[in-house]
């Protein structure tokens, strides 16, 4: 169990199968997140990551088994109740997908404009304070094409905490990043996850962010989540599978 | 066969469904009026050269065309009357309607589509934000009011095409011309004191721009797969509006001409 994290389970997969045609690639997948802890996922790519995390914000729903959080099972949740539970979740995704037509700020600013009557003012007096949490003050009136990859993350990331979210979800936080930007990330999510005291569920595939940023880790493969425990263990584990998946990367 | 017949109205389906959604959005026209704003410029401004261009040069083949078949009749003093009604009830209407769909529509769908591939539109459903008041109302009302003002502007200069080819090749003067052209439509009017030539070619126009817009957003919401994917949709977008104005003409001149 996490330094930071409780037991009080948030997110829970209970035997979640999904198959896309004759591919499958959840098969009997098991995994609790714990309220205020950061759970990282790991595993080669095409294995699931990505979908576990769309299962876990409703965007898809499981073939078999249940997908829970807070409470919600996500297969039967209501819009209105899917709605409000989002308005409580953030998800930052792997190339930031921003609005390429609107300026940083605007792309922040966007769930606040759409969903709530909030006055502008302070809409735009929060905008300039997640842009300063995740340290890109000066990026409010650029564009994503002036950004680099690094500050379009961390727009990115404003944009998922501008609703003050309970959870949030990283989808590769740090692919495609230089090992120094990768770092700085990582240290961002470990920073706000004890600040915020946000429950975070990270997929990743770089051992530097679950050095950085995890509580506890797992390895999915074959559908399923193997070896779940700390990272140092994780990282010091001889099970032949997670030594052939780690290999030289511990370098 | 029986799978392409099947994938058909698959298609057909998803994009009535498409309309009747945003239909039933309708009322983001009022919340959304910067957006709509923007998609006016968008698929109006931006593209009014170019229908001017091409319209006078329409015009002008009408009018050369049938100007001299007309004269070895001796009948080129009508070339006012065959300009005028054949740029207000069918050339205008589908000469912008098609201008509308190689750039708007395919501008439309690549947008969508690029957005669709690089998850911009997970996004907007992660937020909780309707994708379809957000984008897609925008973009159906924005070709929707544009298209038949653009069409407007297509048969005037097209008009005014044909007059330049009329006294100059033809040797019909522009004030017989522009009198037999103003004579040609006044025969039955309808609303707004528009002849039934030009208001059927602007409900057509109107009809053609909301089919490019629904084709043309269905196709980049259903984008997949990367730049491939977007190139697929783009062209699409521009093959399937471009087939359906013209069965869409077919019928609607029928109705208004025929029934």
């Amino acid at each position: 169990m996490s330094a930071r994290g409780s037991h009080k389970t948030l997110l829970q997969f209970q035997g979640v199968h999904k198959a896309f045609g004759q591919r499958k690639v959840l098969q009997g997948l098991d995994l609790e997140v714990y309220e205020g802890e950061t759970f990282c996922i790991m595993g080669p790519s095409g294995c699931g990551k990505s979908v576990t995390l769309r299962h876990a914000i409703g965007l898809m729903k499981p073939d078999q088994g249940v997908v829970t959080v807070e409470g919600h099972d996500m297969s039967s949740i209501t819009k209105p109740d899917l709605r409000k539970l989002r308005s409580r979740m953030g998800y930052v995704f792997q190339e930031a997908a921003l609005l390429n037509w609107l300026s940083a700020g605007d792309n922040v600013a966007l769930p606040l404009r759409e969903t709530t009557q909030m006055p502008d003012l302070e809409i735009v007096e929060r905008v300039r304070a997640k842009l300063e949490l995740v340290r890109v003050p000066d990026a409010f009136d650029k564009l994503p094409s002036e950004l680099s990859g690094g500050m379009k993350k961390r727009v990115g990331l404003a944009r998922a905490l501008i609703t003050d979210p309970e959870i949030i979800l990283y989808d590769e936080p740090t692919a495609g990043l230089d090992p120094e930007i990768s770092s700085s990330i990582n240290h961002l999510i470990r920073e706000l996850g004890e600040r915020l005291k946000v429950t975070s569920l990270v997929v990743t595939h770089h051992i530097g962010c679950i050095k950085t940023v995890a509580d506890r880790v797992g390895l999915l493969d074959g559908g399923r989540l193997h070896y779940v425990s700390t990272p140092t263990e994780f990282l010091a584990s001889q099970e032949p599978r997670l030594v052939r998946f780690l290999g030289d990367r511990l370098d | 066969m029986l799978k392409m017949l099947r994938e058909f109205l698959a298609d057909v389906g998803f994009h009535l469904e498409l309309f009747a959604q945003v239909l039933a959005r309708l009322g983001a026209v009022v919340t959304r009026r910067e957006l709509v704003l923007d998609q006016l410029y968008q698929a109006g401004i931006r593209v009014t050269h170019v229908v001017l261009l091409v319209g006078l040069f329409i015009g002008m083949i009408v009018s050369l065309q049938t100007g001299l078949e007309l004269a070895r009749f001796g009948q080129q003093d009508q070339i006012g009357t065959i300009v005028a009604l054949s740029m207000c009830r069918e050339m205008g209407p589908f000469i912008t309607a098609t201008i509308m769909a190689a750039t708007v529509g395919s501008a439309i769908a690549a947008e969508l589509g690029t957005m669709a591939v690089s998850d911009e539109l997970t996004a907007l459903e992660v937020m909780s934000i309707d994708r379809l008041r957000y984008l897609i109302v925008p973009r159906v009302v924005g070709l929707a009011v544009m298209c038949p003002l653009l069409t407007v502007l297509c048969n005037l200069i097209g008009v005014v095409g044909g007059g330049f080819i009329a006294e100059s090749q033809l040797n019909v003067g522009l004030s017989l011309y522009y009198d037999s052209a103003i004579d040609s439509l006044t025969g039955t009017y309808f609303v707004f004191d528009l002849p039934k030539d030009v208001y059927s070619g602007l409900f057509k126009s109107f009809v053609f721009g909301v089919i490019i817009a629904v084709i043309a957003c269905g196709a980049g919401l259903q984008a997949t797969s990367g730049a491939m994917g977007v190139g697929s949709a783009t062209r699409k977008a521009v093959r399937d509006s471009i087939i359906a104005i013209i069965i869409a003409n077919y019928f609607l001149s029928w109705i208004f001409f025929q029934a």
